[in-house]
């Protein structure tokens, strides 16, 4: 249980690195996307329970601060965390659900944080946003991701120590129940 | 297995709830703006975070100055490396353009060249290869006798107000010709002062002024003064002059009045042609 509050003042600590610190360092649109490298370690690591808690409070977070509409970035950090656990092998089945060991974190960040802009964009287009693609593309995706990916590999060995991978095998007392 | 499945049922209860509470609250946030509840919630988180953001920003701000420090001191690097580039590609640039500019000079007074003598027709050339300073100053056109060029036609110098006279045709092949020029001391054209009653005399090489002409037997008795325009004198006849008459050879610069007792006196002549920079010429066929 302790997991939550760990994950919860990440959740924080990022999010104020995000909106504060981050938009000084890449004047040149995008911007790393912190919460999702969190909200992908945590499905890797620890299940989309709390990859889910921690990404809708972090998108509620970001929304709030940068003033815009509620829920539009949890629901992309959502199914974030949905994808990652699904595609990853990490489903949601309790007993048994870290076995096998959990897969290198780095191609499911990128994948996860481009589903998080592609979702972001989709939101904004039914919103009735419109945006040029080129821009939108060259301006904000692709420097995101790569700002991303950057502070991935600092950012992915710190949530590491505080999430560390636990193997859980499958409830072998449940199964000889059955 | 019975803990499992509860497990897996809260599971799906909690992202179905997050869902849930994210399409609610994006609905009443595009529906009420930054009014109501959803204004509020958001004034409270800023005034939460602000404190934070402000702390994180102070920490790290000797970071990201060094971090503009480093980037602009690269940016200020690259940006005179390309200066340095750009400055020589301008350089480039504007010689070929002051190139292009000059032959577009040369074919323009080519094109606008006005023979009036209904003896003559004209064709152009271009200059392929120059010798002024050589004893014998001569130059090398690219036309030649497929262009219908003769020996001794006369070659003048077409510009946008006129033409001069560069020389007469001496040597040609198939494809070129070789130009004797004014500046030739075997060459000897027959001249006279444009407007001046029996100014008539011979051009000739400056022996001490190297590229000024010399109008040599010229009578006591005409009267010229700086200033004026030596043209062709071109007269007929048997023994007639290679050049028509009228072609505009030079400025008198200085004219030696000799008063003792001679019979001649000799004229500077400054010609119009620069045959330091002779690019295109016209050749005057006779008919």
């Amino acid at each position: 249980m302790l997991d939550y509050p760990k994950a919860l003042v990440c959740v924080f600590v990022l999010m104020v690195l995000q909106v504060s610190v981050t938009p000084q360092l890449y004047p040149f649109g995008g911007g790393p996307d912190l919460i999702a490298i969190l909200v992908v370690a945590l499905a890797l690591w620890r299940g989309i329970e709390l990859a889910a808690v921690a990404g809708f409070v972090g998108g509620l977070l970001l929304d709030a601060v940068l003033y815009r509409h509620l829920g539009m970035t949890s629901l992309a950090y959502l199914a974030c965390a949905w994808m990652v656990t699904s595609f990853a092998g990490r489903g949601e089945a309790g007993a048994g659900m870290l076995e096998p060991a959990p897969p290198r974190p780095l191609p499911w960040v990128i994948a996860g944080a481009l589903l998080v802009q592609v979702c972001l964009v989709a939101v904004q287009l039914l919103l009735g946003v419109s945006y040029d693609l080129g821009f939108l593309v060259w301006h904000q995706i692709v420097p995101s991701l790569l700002q991303t990916t950057l502070l991935a590999l600092l950012l992915l060995p710190l949530l590491r120590r505080l999430f560390r991978p636990t193997r859980i095998r499958p409830d072998v007392s449940a199964a000889a129940a059955v | 297995m019975l803990l499992s499945k509860n497990r897996v049922i809260r599971r799906r209860a909690v992202v179905g709830l997050l869902v849930a509470a994210s399409l609610t609250l994006l609905t009443m946030s595009y529906r009420e703006g930054s009014t109501g509840v959803v204004g509020s919630v958001q004034n409270g988180v800023t005034e939460v975070t602000a404190p934070f953001a402000s702390v994180a920003h102070r920490v790290t701000s000797p970071f990201v100055d060094g971090w503009h420090w480093t980037t602009g001191l690269i940016n200020a690097r690259d940006q005179t490396a390309r200066l340095h580039q750009l400055e020589a590609q301008a350089g480039r640039d504007a010689a070929t353009i002051q190139q292009q500019q000059d032959q577009i000079n040369m074919l323009k007074g080519q094109a606008h060249y006005v023979q009036q003598n209904a003896r003559f027709k004209t064709v152009s050339g271009s200059v392929i290869i120059e010798s002024p300073d050589s004893d014998t100053p001569s130059v090398m056109i690219g036309i030649g006798s497929d262009n219908g060029v003769q020996m001794n036609d006369p070659v003048v110098a077409p510009s946008s107000s006129g033409g001069a006279l560069v020389g007469r045709v001496k040597e040609v092949t198939g494809s070129t010709a070789t130009v004797q020029v004014l500046l030739d001391p075997a060459i000897g054209v027959t001249a006279s002062v444009q407007n001046r009653q029996g100014a008539n005399g011979t051009i000739v090489p400056s022996t001490g002024t190297p590229g000024e002409l010399t109008m040599a037997e010229v009578p006591q008795s005409a009267l010229v003064k700086d200033g004026d325009t030596v043209v062709t004198s071109g007269y007929a006849g048997k023994l007639g002059s290679y050049y028509p008459d009228g072609i505009p050879i030079g400025r008198v610069t200085y004219v030696q009045n000799d008063d003792l007792g001679q019979q001649s006196k000799q004229i500077q002549v400054t010609p119009f042609v620069n045959f330091d920079n002779l690019s295109g010429v016209v050749v005057l066929e006779l008919q």
